[in-house]
């Protein structure tokens, strides 16, 4: 039986080049998507070569409807309909409820809400109507944060806190096709303004003490690709971060904090 | 005396309760086949644990079963001491038995809502906390984790089975509380079936139509609940949460 085939967005780097190598490494054909990454999408396949892993890169701008399209076109021609469709690109910047730009709330609303709806859509059109194995499926990353509300990347957040729900909509929707599912992970790489220093600390700050092995979020994604049972649900992987209420995104938090305390 | 090999290399001991049967044996099958060392209880089912048993050992080499009513708070918190006896350590536990007879509100009683928690809830947190306790005397690095079987309907009730529906929904909440007051040292994670075995209250016709219902046109199977099971007890990244394994039977709407 020839390879199940994934696509995984924003591959290139950080959790999405963990995902490229877990599922090249279980057998899987791979899909690397990137946007303005070109030169990491191309050193991670060639990285991932030496391995013995193959795994093909292909670029789009997910804000752009037409694009998205064009990449899944190309991918049922090259290979076959997605047996998997990761939605790992994401869209984080700073904004407030206050004070935010629409363009740019529109901007990230694209990439991580209705870029995942597209790409699912056109994998739904895709698959055999007759398909009912439970071996095809969408998994849409999110973040713990749905779960433990701060309001600081309000816009962002919005935006996942959609794909939240879209998770249990797309699932009553495309069953017995498609199953749907999210992944929520905690803080696993320094982001936004984040300082190394600052990340080490707030890597911490969740129920096991320690910082989130990002290759445990990519097991659960192919665990989660794998078994045929699970449909509209979520899995948290965050070390138990969401069982943590901050007042603030963690990295702020850590910021606060008097210098020169325990 | 031999002294017991340092906790990264040393064989893997897990209790599952209810395991002579039907989900909690399939788990415990599951397990062996991965190496660990089965603790099976059991209540009732003589015959069925020892199958349990023989057949683990097969798998895994080191499986013994426990008796205890786990309706009884001396008999529960006897279980774990015993296990230690045998295995010498134990490194997780999955929360397996259940007890499950029928009431609504029209013929629920006091008695059988105590009957329902105490050994659906009040049993796992008790194995819970005397597992922690264990873990405790193994050493700063020594972990643990827990896995509490739970149920989809928690998330699409019907008013069937109201002492039952009680005591998951009290021990859904003790999977939280758990996670938090025994963190670091321990991960606890639910997992939630939803219709996976014909059982004494419906008979196989009726689990057939039933199952097709699900949205992805069948409800779990029991193999696929034992890989989230042991899914849960390896991913080191997750606790404090649950894992809804049912075919999408929550999303619908009972028919």
């Amino acid at each position: 039986m020839a390879a199940k085939t994934v696509l995984i967005t924003g591959g290139a780097q950080r959790l999405g080049a963990m995902l490229c190598r877990s599922f090249a490494s279980a057998g899987w054909s791979v899909w690397c998507h990137y946007h303005r990454s070109g030169a990491a999408a191309e050193s991670l396949r060639t990285n991932l070569a030496q391995q013995g892993l193959m795994i093909h890169t292909v670029q789009a701008d997910l804000a752009i409807e037409a694009q998205r399209q064009l990449m899944m076109d190309q991918i049922v021609a090259q290979t076959s309909p997605l047996h998997c469709l990761v939605n790992n690109a994401s869209s984080f910047e700073p904004d407030s409820a206050r004070d935010f730009d629409v363009d740019a709330a529109r901007q990230q609303l694209e990439v991580n809400l209705l870029a995942p709806m597209a790409l699912t859509a056109a994998m739904a059109r895709s698959i055999p109507a007759r398909d009912r194995s439970g071996e095809r499926s969408v998994i849409h990353v999110l973040d713990q944060k749905v779960f433990n509300l701060n309001p600081d990347y309000f816009s962002y957040t919005t935006s996942k806190l959609a794909l939240e729900r879209l998770v249990a909509l797309q699932a009553q929707a495309l069953a017995p096709q498609l199953r749907v599912c999210g992944v929520a992970p905690g803080l696993m790489f320094v982001s936004g303004p984040q300082s190394q220093a600052n990340f080490d600390k707030a890597s911490k700050i969740n129920l096991l003490r320690r910082p989130i092995n990002p290759a445990q979020v990519a097991a659960s994604c192919l665990f989660l690709a794998t078994n045929p049972c699970i449909t509209g649900v979520t899995l948290t992987v965050d070390n138990g971060q969401h069982l943590l209420p901050l007042p603030r995104d963690v990295m702020f938090v850590v910021e606060q904090q008097p210098k020169g305390g325990a | 005396m031999s002294t017991s090999p340092p906790p990264a290399t040393r064989q893997r001991t897990v209790l599952i309760t209810g395991a002579a049967k039907r989900l909690g044996r399939e788990i415990a099958l599951t397990l062996a086949k991965e190496g660990w060392r089965v603790a099976v209880h059991y209540r009732d089912s003589v015959e069925e644990a020892a199958k349990t048993v023989a057949d683990c050992k097969k798998l895994a080499g080191a499986c013994a079963s426990f008796r205890a009513n786990l309706a009884s708070e001396t008999a529960v918190r006897n279980l774990l001491p015993t296990v230690i006896e045998e295995f010498g350590h134990v490194d997780a536990l999955v929360n397996s038995a259940s007890t499950f007879e029928h009431d609504t509100a029209a013929t629920f009683t006091f008695a059988a809502l105590e009957k329902h928690v105490r050994s659906n809830a009040g049993a796992a947190i008790l194995l819970s906390h005397a597992l922690f306790e264990h873990l405790q005397t193994q050493g700063d690095e020594a972990r643990g984790v827990i896995v509490n079987l739970l149920d989809q309907k928690l998330w699409n009730p019907n008013p069937d089975f109201m002492s039952y529906t009680l005591s998951k929904a009290a021990l859904e909440a003790a999977n939280t509380m758990l996670a938090i007051e025994l963190a670091p040292r321990m991960r606890v994670v639910g997992v939630a079936p939803g219709l996976t075995l014909a059982s004494h209250l419906l008979r196989p016709e009726k689990f057939d139509s039933l199952n097709k219902l699900s949205p992805l046109g069948h409800a779990s199977t029991a193999a696929d609940v034992a890989a989230t099971v042991s899914f849960a007890l390896n991913n080191k990244s997750i606790t404090g949460t649950t894992l809804i394994v049912d075919g999408g039977q929550h999303l619908a709407s009972a028919a």
